[in-house]
């Protein structure tokens, strides 16, 4: 006999025994925690069962169990106040309410086990042709832990999905086996860690605890580049995860072979399973998520407003968000549906401003980068190393400044528009092949941009 | 049983107990209160057996006893005895009260079938001065979550650990409240129901004396000299709050407490249905702007001076919240953190860390 079946039938026999209403106050929500050597410890829901069965039933318990087994000696009872299933029925879905507009701790959601924020599910991931080999990935991974792609390294700009991403292996992972360990932890609390725990010399504490896990996720892995110790701790917990076959997840805004001051033996392991990237969104894809993300708000917003704020905001998801949410919130104020010249105005006050650049200040940039004098740029050398990035200069005056042909090809030391056309024409036409030129002009894009900033 | 006690007294406990009783109606006795007498004491007991309560009140007994009448019951009708001496009397399961003008016969239920109150050891425990205890219960449990989805967020948090005195936390996960208290002990984490921390406040309002704090695992024990109350503890365990507590703040305000009191209250008259109101702080004009708009009712706008330092800000809170976290300042100056709109502002006094309330902004413009 089960412990339950054993439960069960003492239950039918007390209830017999004592009258209704104390039957349901008091057995309501017990079970059997444990049964040994003849002794079986009941879970009670309260204090005030506990004491009333010891008290008053506990002759008319241990009888009834007698009678169905008779080794039974003695009955222990403890109190466990599991949630009632009444309790439970009482749950609300979220976010029905008019807070939605009201902003919550995030910190506090999130699990303090696993460090997983149950929001980030694959359900609320919109797959679009930007993001569909990521995701593909990731699904795979959840899937099959530790033998499809492992590591999964997944790379893209900022505000693209990569930690919904991430954090949504893990939480299916949890979903499918609550027993497994999962830890999703960013590469710069896990330096804070290991340091934390060399200064409190418990080094071993923090290798133990990285190898216990079924399911490793570390998020924005670029920011270990020139942190020596750390490198080598995760290359060794890297290690000896990968041979028990546990997973190992990570994420990077650039791919790891274009992650600077990382060791060589890291850069391998990390590109040794799967390295896909996100891009950003196409049109169809921030149409699509804007109309997910503004289901519920039909009355501030109609499909107009939705593709003009597609067709506006272009660079990231979070930024795309942000305006749909500023529209309906100054919709709902006003109490009536924008105009498009009123989304307008109000989408180029919030969004990041365009690129506003001089021209001396992109040719400066590229002489930065690339550790040559401005001047050399314009001067009548064919060297390789001034060649190219004299044109990749050009190329971005064109695209960054918006320069004519004839200005660019006068800038640089009055050469023909049809040098500055090839130029730019070479240079498009390279970036869209070439991994490592469309990662040095990004670069070179972050330099003029931060130094307008300043 | 059969006694002589003063009714005004008995009525206050009996009223007390009342609120601790259960409409449930599976089991009649917890909806009833139990009167014990003995050693010249008139004990008042009820229990819907997440709380209990015990109250006892001095009088001349004449024969000792139990009775249990319905709460429902001898509450109005001690309620209608004018003030003075009443005689209770207990015969056949029945309770006979007599006042000066009039008797009352009240059908008891049967005493057997009264659950116990469970006894805690007193292994662990602490006492605290009421003001203490009561300043900290009214300070963060309007913080606490209303929903029962999260049972740990609708409890207090109270804890203690090495140098940290004992402290009392709540949030609902829009705003976190925090007061610390003068009260040292070694270490202990224990989450308090809100409902049990907001019977607490009632039930020893009258009575303000140093408490005494029995608890272990399951359960926690209040008492003075005349009333116990025990509750239940909430299980689980309260998120590590700390991480939320900003370190340094973009913009720093700070503006007489009653000025800014006055104006987020006004300006909730004219929020939307959202209750937004908007903070708005210069450092350049040292002035703190309150306004609010809304198209039905209209539109409110103040400034107040203010010592203001850093960026210039401007934020959306729900003003509800806001009020309740300006109110309980202790300081006639409050101190608002900023860290830009989108991030909590930090409310506590000017000159004092022991209350500290963190409130989330709303989505705005």
């Amino acid at each position: 006999m089960t412990n339950e079946e054993l439960w069960q039938a003492a239950l039918n026999e007390l209830e017999l025994a004592v009258s209704k209403a104390n039957f349901i106050t008091w057995f309501q929500n017990t079970s059997v925690a444990d049964r040994q050597d003849g002794v079986v410890v009941l879970k009670v829901p309260n204090a005030f069962a506990k004491e009333w069965l010891e008290y008053k039933y506990h002759k008319f318990i241990l009888k009834s169990l007698r009678g169905l087994v008779p080794e039974i000696r003695n009955v222990e009872y403890v109190i466990s106040s599991e949630i009632p299933p009444l309790l439970q029925r009482r749950r609300r879905e979220r976010g029905l309410s008019p807070q939605e507009e009201q902003l919550e701790f995030k910190e506090l959601l999130v699990d303090r086990e696993t460090n997983l924020n149950p929001r980030y599910t694959f359900d609320s991931f919109i797959v679009g042709p930007f993001n569909e080999l990521a995701h593909a990935a990731s699904v795979a991974v959840s899937k099959n832990l530790g033998q499809a792609y492992n590591p999964l390294f997944l790379y893209g700009g900022v505000g693209l999905g990569k930690t919904h991403l991430l954090q949504a292996i893990g939480n299916e992972i949890k979903k499918g086996n609550p027993r497994l360990k999962v830890l999703y932890t960013t590469s710069e609390r896990f330096t804070s860690e290991l340091v934390s725990s060399m200064q409190s010399n418990e080094a071993s504490i923090f290798k133990d605890k990285y190898r216990s896990f079924d399911l490793l996720i570390l998020d924005d892995v670029q920011f270990i580049a020139g942190k020596v110790k750390t490198q080598e701790e995760l290359f060794h917990i890297f290690n000896s995860l990968y041979e028990m076959s546990k997973q190992i997840v990570f994420s990077s805004d650039k791919p790891p072979h274009a992650i600077n001051d990382l060791e060589e033996r890291l850069k391998s392991r990390f590109a040794g399973g799967m390295v896909a990237d996100i891009g950003a969104p196409e049109y169809e894809s921030r149409l699509a998520i804007l109309r997910s993300k503004s289901a519920g708000k039909e009355n501030y917003i109609n499909q107009e407003i939705l593709e003009f704020i597609a067709s506006t905001v272009q660079k990231n998801i979070r930024e795309l968000e942000g305006a749909l949410n500023a529209v309906v919130a100054k919709s709902k104020l006003s109490d009536k549906i924008l105009s498009i010249p009123e989304v307008k105005e109000m989408l180029d006050k919030n969004t990041q401003p365009k690129r506003i650049v001089t021209a001396n200040q992109i040719i400066k940039c590229v002489a930065d980068f690339y550790d040559v004098t401005e001047g050399i740029l314009f001067e009548k050398t064919r060297k390789k190393e001034i060649v190219r990035p004299r044109q990749i200069a050009m190329y971005l005056l064109r695209e960054d400044f918006n320069g004519s042909y004839p200005y660019i090809g006068q800038r640089f030391g009055g050469r023909d528009h049809t040098t500055a056309i090839h130029a730019f024409d070479k240079i498009s036409k390279e970036v869209k092949k070439n991994g490592q030129l469309a990662e040095e002009m990004k670069r070179i894009r972050e330099l003029y941009d931060y130094s307008s900033v300043n | 049983m059969r006694l002589n006690c003063n009714k005004n007294e008995l009525y206050k406990l009996v009223s007390l107990a009342e609120r601790s009783t259960s409409k449930n109606p599976t089991l009649l006795t917890l909806s009833s209160v139990l009167l014990r007498a003995t050693k010249n004491r008139l004990a008042v007991i009820s229990t819907n057996l997440a709380v209990g309560f015990e109250g006892s009140l001095s009088a001349h007994i004449e024969e000792d006893g139990e009775v249990l009448p319905p709460a429902k019951t001898i509450l109005p009708i001690l309620y209608s005895i004018p003030d003075g001496e009443v005689t209770l009397e207990s015969k056949d399961n029945n309770l006979k009260i007599t006042s000066k003008t009039s008797t009352s016969n009240i059908k008891c239920l049967a005493i057997e079938e009264f659950p116990t109150i469970p006894k805690i050891k007193k292994e662990t425990y602490f006492s605290i001065p009421w003001e203490v205890l009561a300043k900290a219960l009214k300070n963060t449990i309007p913080a606490t979550a209303t929903t029962y989805t999260k049972p740990e967020l609708a409890s207090i948090y109270v804890f203690s650990q090495g140098k940290s005195p004992l402290t009392f936390v709540a949030t609902d996960s829009f705003r976190l409240a925090e007061q610390k208290t003068e009260v040292s002990y070694p270490s202990l984490s224990l989450l308090l129901p809100q409902k049990s921390g907001q019977e607490l406040i009632k039930i020893f309002e009258d009575s303000p004396e140093e408490i005494e704090v029995v608890f272990n695992k399951n359960q926690i024990l209040f008492q003075n000299r005349n009333i116990s109350f025990l509750s239940r503890l909430t299980e689980g365990k309260f998120p590590e709050y700390q991480t939320i507590m900003p370190k340094s703040f973009e913009t720093q305000a700070v503006i007489d407490k009653d000025q800014i009191l006055g104006a987020v209250r006004a300006a909730g008259i004219f929020s939307s249905r959202l209750s937004e109101v908007t903070l708005a702080a210069d450092e350049g004009k040292g002035i703190l702007e309150v306004k609010s708009a809304s198209s039905e009712t209209g539109e409110y706008h103040a400034s107040h001076p203010a010592k203001i330092s850093g960026a210039p800000v401007e934020a959306n809170f729900n003003y509800h919240y806001l009020l309740e976290a300006i109110q309980s300042v202790p300081s006639s100056k409050v101190f608002l953190g900023f860290n830009g709109p989108q991030k909590a502002v930090l409310v506590k006094g000017a000159d004092n860390s022991d209350y500290v309330h963190l409130v989330m902004p709303m989505r705005g413009m």
